[in-house]
């Protein structure tokens, strides 16, 4: 048996705790609401083609990512975020499949952590 | 720990980022404000001053790096750290943060390590910097109120040293601009008899001190030259008066000198500037007259000597006053321009007239390239000829509009211990000037007042003969004799009988002085002699020019003048 | 500009050393220097042999330290001048004033 990987970097989430206390929660629930904006409004510009606004918002996603321990989910964006910046949009429809596929897992980790 | 909390605007589009950041802020004891795009921050920042801002880079509205060029512009010196929040991690745009106006970035992910190390950096630059102004501010208040100061200084400074006979036509002078605060004064008056006086000041300290010393200096120097005292009693009184008023360590070095034009003879009293240049052209030789006394205003002890020189001069001849800035003066390698340099200057052979510019030209070019060019104060006083001389001013007393009383009469007597001592002409005069009109008329006034009161003294009261003045020996033996007589004797008297009436026109002024003295066996001849010889000398016989009437009543220990003056008349 | 200032043995005789300009600057530490809480002395000598300027504030200072010293009753002696601070001094006719040796 494996242990079961995780999304998340135990030590920023368990610094998070600590600093967030009782708005942990809310914390998380901003993150999802702003991470739920932020996919779709890259669907729609992966979709037109608009190499530029997936860049800046890529940008952002990586940067909120990043502050959650979500490196893996990061590192994704940052690899959109590239693709943005060098105007070829190719590889980006799969691509932002596995960033929401990634968040998918990472906020299932985080809610998990909420209590009741 | 609660003195210490700042006040951080926190600046972000990304709510989750946001929301993490104001609770690490909050954890170490900050109080924060948030705005969601750079329009928004700006609203904050004017609302609630923070002393800190975060801003993210890249936000919708205005992004960071224009919000922070308008806080900097806004705020202009006053210090606000603005720290830019960003995920960016490539060199060039993190050198973009710095060119728009960030101090530091701090990169996502967050660090509450790193977060909280900024954050005290910048509080203790922040404390740094508003000492640092604090003090810059209270520097700048300081000296504004310096300014002031020295400006109020300078115009009292510039009220009282002014109404002096400077356009005098045998004197030349340089005065720095910056003379009120080296310190330096001149004063220049006449004497109702005609003689002009001329004093060179360099007060310790400068600024205020100087002006509250200038002060009592140029109203004891002009008050007592225009009552005609004589140099040694002025410099007695203006020492006296400083020292009363000036704190100790303040003290003025000054020379005082008293150019007779009449008898072409100098009194020059130096305490404390360097040595007075006396110029004989004839001769080709110069005198120096060097300082033998404390400067005015250190003690009033025995210690401070009045006495001053007496030297001859003729027509042409000058001297030169100066402070020490000539010497002092240094040019570009740290030279001082000394009192070698100086005298060497003197000593070539130019026209007397041009020494003057010489001396100015050589010192402004010794000190060329230096910052202080004009730091210099020289004056030269020509002794000329009493007809050439002009006081080149009109400082004529005006008419007094004033009415004084019109009709009186006073009997004044000094008995012999004021004759040995005391000078009554001063008292005398001062009381004749307060008579309208009569001010413009001094030197008439003065120039009777003396020549009877001699003439009664020494004729009368200590009985010598006027034509042992007719050779050189004779004359110091005249004067030896007169202050042997007056120690002498012990029952005379010197009395003033002055009568005065006035009207609108004019006024007439009647002087009889009578002395003890037996008087002669016959009245004298009043015609002017040819060259003197005669039992006054000139003395009565100038009168009679002055006077409507001179009569000597006898047995001759009487003398009376008559004296007309008129308003529209004023003699300059 | 160095201003030091020793006590003689017996806490009588207080003698203030001066290095470099003595002017405007010196002001503070001069009067430090003769305005002690630890000595009563009856005599003062200024030893001016490392002086190299003196100006008419330093002039005043020596004054204020006659003054604090009992003014015409004051013991102050000034030694070892220049030839150039003596003729400053001279020409102020401070010898009148002070013991100049």
């Amino acid at each position: 048996m494996t242990e079961p990987v995780s999304h998340l970097d135990q030590a920023v989430i368990a610094e998070l705790q600590g600093i967030m206390g009782d708005s942990f929660g809310l914390l998380v629930d901003t993150f999802r609401q702003d991470s739920l904006g932020r996919i779709e409004s890259l669907r729609q510009h992966v979709a037109g083609g608009a190499a530029e606004d997936v860049r800046q918002v890529a940008h952002s996603f990586k940067g909120s990512a990043a502050n959650l321990g979500a490196l893996q989910l990061a590192s994704l964006c940052q690899s959109l975020e590239a693709m943005g910046k060098s105007a070829d949009l190719a590889d980006a429809p799969v691509r932002l499949q596995h960033v929401e596929t990634e968040f998918t897992y990472v906020i299932a980790e985080l809610e998990a952590l909420l209590p009741g | 720990m609660q003195d210490d909390s700042l006040t951080i605007l926190i600046a972000d589009d990304s709510n989750t980022d946001r929301l993490l950041l104001e609770a690490f802020v909050r954890k170490l004891g900050h109080r924060t404000i948030t705005a969601v795009d750079g329009v928004e921050a700006i609203e904050c920042f004017h609302r609630q001053q923070p002393d800190i801002v975060l801003l993210d880079a890249l936000m919708p509205r205005m992004n960071g790096f224009e919000v922070a060029a308008q806080i900097r512009r806004e705020v202009g010196d006053t210090f606000i750290p603005i720290i830019f929040l960003t995920a960016l991690t490539e060199a060039d745009s993190l050198a973009q943060c710095l060119e728009a106006g960030g101090d530091d970035f701090l990169t996502k992910p967050y660090n509450s390590v790193i977060l909280k190390a900024k954050i005290n950096a910048f509080r203790r630059m922040l404390k740094m910097h508003g000492t640092l102004q604090e003090q810059r501010d209270e520097i700048a208040r300081y000296n504004e109120h310096l300014l002031r100061e020295q400006d109020l200084a300078k115009r009292i400074f510039d009220k009282v040293a002014r109404p002096g006979y400077f356009k005098a036509n045998n004197l030349r002078f340089s005065m720095s601009p910056m003379a009120m605060f080296n310190g330096d004064i001149l004063l220049v008056a006449l004497q109702p008899s005609g003689n002009l006086l001329a004093l060179l000041g360099d007060f310790t300290g400068h600024g205020l001190a100087a002006a509250v010393g200038a002060m009592p200096l140029a109203q004891t120097f002009y008050g007592m030259a225009e009552k005609g005292f004589a140099l040694k009693d002025m410099v007695r009184e203006l020492n006296a008066k400083l020292y009363e008023v000036l704190p100790t360590g303040v003290f003025c070095c000054a020379c005082l000198v008293e150019l007779d034009f009449e008898h072409h003879t100098l009194q020059a009293w130096n305490g404390g500037l360097p040595d007075l240049f006396l110029v004989h052209g004839r001769e080709q030789r110069i005198e120096r007259i060097p300082s033998k006394s404390l400067p005015l205003g250190v003690s009033s002890s025995d210690a401070f000597d009045p006495a001053p020189g007496m030297y001859e001069m003729e027509p042409d001849d000058r001297v030169f006053l100066r402070s020490d800035g000539i010497h002092e003066t240094v040019n570009a390698a740290g030279d001082m321009f000394g009192e070698d340099r100086l005298e060497a200057i003197l000593h070539r052979d130019i026209p007397m007239a041009a020494m003057f510019d010489a001396v100015m030209q050589a010192v402004n070019a010794f000190a060329e390239g230096t910052e202080r060019t004009d730091d210099v104060s020289l004056v030269e006083l020509v002794m000329v000829p009493k007809q050439a001389f002009q006081t080149g001013s009109d400082v004529v007393p005006l008419v007094r509009e004033l009415q004084g009383p019109v009709d009186w009469a006073l009997d004044y007597e000094l008995r012999m211990d004021s004759i040995r001592s005391f000078n009554p002409l001063p008292l005398m005069l001062h009381i004749l000037l307060e008579v309208p009109g009569l001010r413009g008329h001094a030197g008439d006034i003065y120039t009777i007042l003396s020549e009877l009161y001699a003439n009664a003294v020494e004729h009368g009261v200590a009985g010598l003969d006027s034509s042992m003045k007719e050779t050189h020996e004779g004359f110091v033996g005249y004067y030896l004799q007169k202050e042997q007589r007056l120690r002498e004797l012990a029952d005379a008297w010197v009395r003033f009988h002055i009568e005065y009436r006035g009207d609108d026109n004019g006024g007439c002024l009647r002087i009889v002085v009578e002395d003890s003295g037996k008087g002669f066996k016959e009245v004298p001849d009043m015609t002017m002699p040819e060259s003197g010889g005669q039992f006054s000398g000139r003395g009565l016989p100038l009168l009679k020019t002055l006077c409507r009437s001179l009569t000597v009543l006898s047995p001759g220990n009487r003398v009376e003048a008559v004296y007309d003056w008129q308003y529209k008349q004023s003699r300059a | 500009m160095a201003i030091n200032s020793t006590l003689s043995d017996d806490g009588k005789e207080l003698t203030i050393h001066i290095d470099g300009r003595f002017d405007f600057s010196c002001h503070q530490d001069f009067r430090s220097a003769y305005q002690r809480d630890d000595a009563d002395p009856s005599h003062y000598r200024i030893d001016l042999k490392g002086a190299v300027y003196l100006d008419s504030s330093a002039l005043g200072m020596l004054l204020l330290l006659r003054d604090y010293a009992g003014g015409d009753e004051a013991n102050v002696k000034i030694l070892n001048p220049s030839e150039d601070v003596r003729k400053i001094l001279r020409i102020s006719n401070f010898q009148r004033l002070f013991t100049i040796q």
